[in-house]
């Protein structure tokens, strides 16, 4: 019994740190980013109204202080190598905060900041298919790590186009993937889920509309990161992924459609146009990006708000989708 | 709905996908000493089965901007 109830204190200990580090540490964070004029414009909304971004370092703390209590009760490098991933991911996506880095930074950036993860990681090399059980690839294990943390940074920084997108769809990916660790009796794992789920929560209270802070690249990508570390620590990669299923088709139909790595900001024509009466429509644009937000205003024009719950709908039906997956691994 | 059919639709593929790497790829082995040809095997089938899912991806990605 120990061994079950010891992972789960110290992991709500993490998740209440990393909850209340990232709850208070926001409005100072953003009062100095708006002191400091780093803002930027919400196009979606009349006037545009600035916007304090980055909120990264808020998020990097929050993880960081949730991550003491389990790295303590853990012992080991397993901890501490996931937490330097992510301050990586973090630091690689303020770079491309101050400045737009070229399209390939962030993938190739990503893959060396993943080099902790591999070197001492909390992770085996199987990889489990539910529900017809595990391969082991010890060598090809380390091309997996280097997929999921590339790619889980990537899509969420890809699908934080709308306020709250990026932080409410980490949370509730999270919780999918925490509900399908409770069942297979990972606890370990499932501690550092309550910690990921606990700082993407305080975030969204910032983050949702309207938003008084941006995640940006650095937000996004420790989210991202940080969702894929636990996809390795759990090893549940396939439920991670299943769950993110959105995010994936998200970054895929952007990738097909402008047919090259390129950094979203950098793309001269607008998928999406905003009318009069705020209501935001499909281009019409051929020439145009595809993405999950195009696809969704092919019904006609929405809101903002609309656009957003359909956003979280869809990303509730994968999570239903993770949820079946990992219970198929049960035997 | 069309896009919670492709969502659907790429469930199926992962898990099909998974189906097909434990249950045939898992197991391939062509003898003592040949641990590398294996893995090279295995990469390369990898591979090319996340190149059909793209391939089955794009078509239903045509589908729903052509409707």
């Amino acid at each position: 019994m120990v061994d079950t109830y010891a992972p789960l204190v110290f992991g709500g200990m993490g998740a209440g740190a990393a909850f209340v580090v990232v709850y208070l540490v926001v409005p100072p964070l953003a009062r100095h980013l708006e002191a400091r004029g780093m803002c930027v414009p919400d196009v979606l909304k009349k006037g545009r109204p600035p916007v304090a971004r980055p909120g990264g370092p808020a998020i990097l703390a929050g993880l960081a202080a949730g991550c003491i209590p389990l790295a303590w009760h853990a012992g080991g490098w397993g901890v501490p190598a996931m937490l330097l991933t992510i301050s990586a991911a973090c630091a690689i996506g303020y770079v491309d905060d101050r400045r737009v880095m070229a399209g390939w930074f962030k993938p190739a950036a990503l893959c060396a900041a993943a080099l902790p993860l591999i070197l001492a990681g909390p992770y085996d090399t199987y990889l489990e298919f539910p529900p017809f059980g595990a391969v082991h690839i010890p060598v090809l294990y380390i091309g997996v790590i280097l997929a999921v943390v590339s790619t889980t940074g990537n899509t969420i920084n890809s699908i934080d186009v709308m306020n709250g997108v990026a932080s409410g769809y980490v949370a509730m990916a999270a919780g999918a993937v925490c509900i399908v660790l409770a069942v297979l009796g990972r606890w370990d794992a499932l501690a550092f889920g309550a910690v990921l789920l606990a700082a993407s929560l305080a975030f969204y209270r910032y983050h949702r509309l309207p938003s008084r802070i941006f995640p940006g690249d650095s937000g996004a990508l420790a989210l991202g990161v940080a969702y894929g570390c636990l996809a390795i620590y759990g090893g549940v990669e396939v439920v991670a992924a299943v769950a993110m299923l959105p995010a994936i088709a998200n970054s895929f139909f952007f990738l097909h459609s402008v047919r090259r790595i390129v950094e979203h900001r950098q793309i001269g024509r607008a998928a999406v146009v905003r009318d009069d009466s705020l209501r935001l429509r499909d281009s019409g644009d051929p020439g145009a990006p595809v993405t999950l937000v195009r696809l969704i205003l092919r019904r006609g024009p929405m809101t903002e708000a609309q656009v957003v719950r359909e956003i979280f709908r869809l990303g509730a039906f994968s999570a239903g989708l993770a949820v079946i997956t990992g219970l198929m691994m049960v035997s | 709905m069309r896009i919670y059919a492709l969502l659907g639709g790429m469930w199926a593929l992962m898990i099909l996908g998974g189906g097909l790497a434990v249950m045939v790829l898992g197991p391939l082995d062509f003898g003592p000493g040949n641990e590398g040809l294996n893995s090279v095997v295995k990469a390369v089938a990898a591979v090319l089965m996340v190149a059909l899912w793209v391939w089955v991806l794009v078509r239903m990605m045509k589908y729903i901007l052509r409707r």
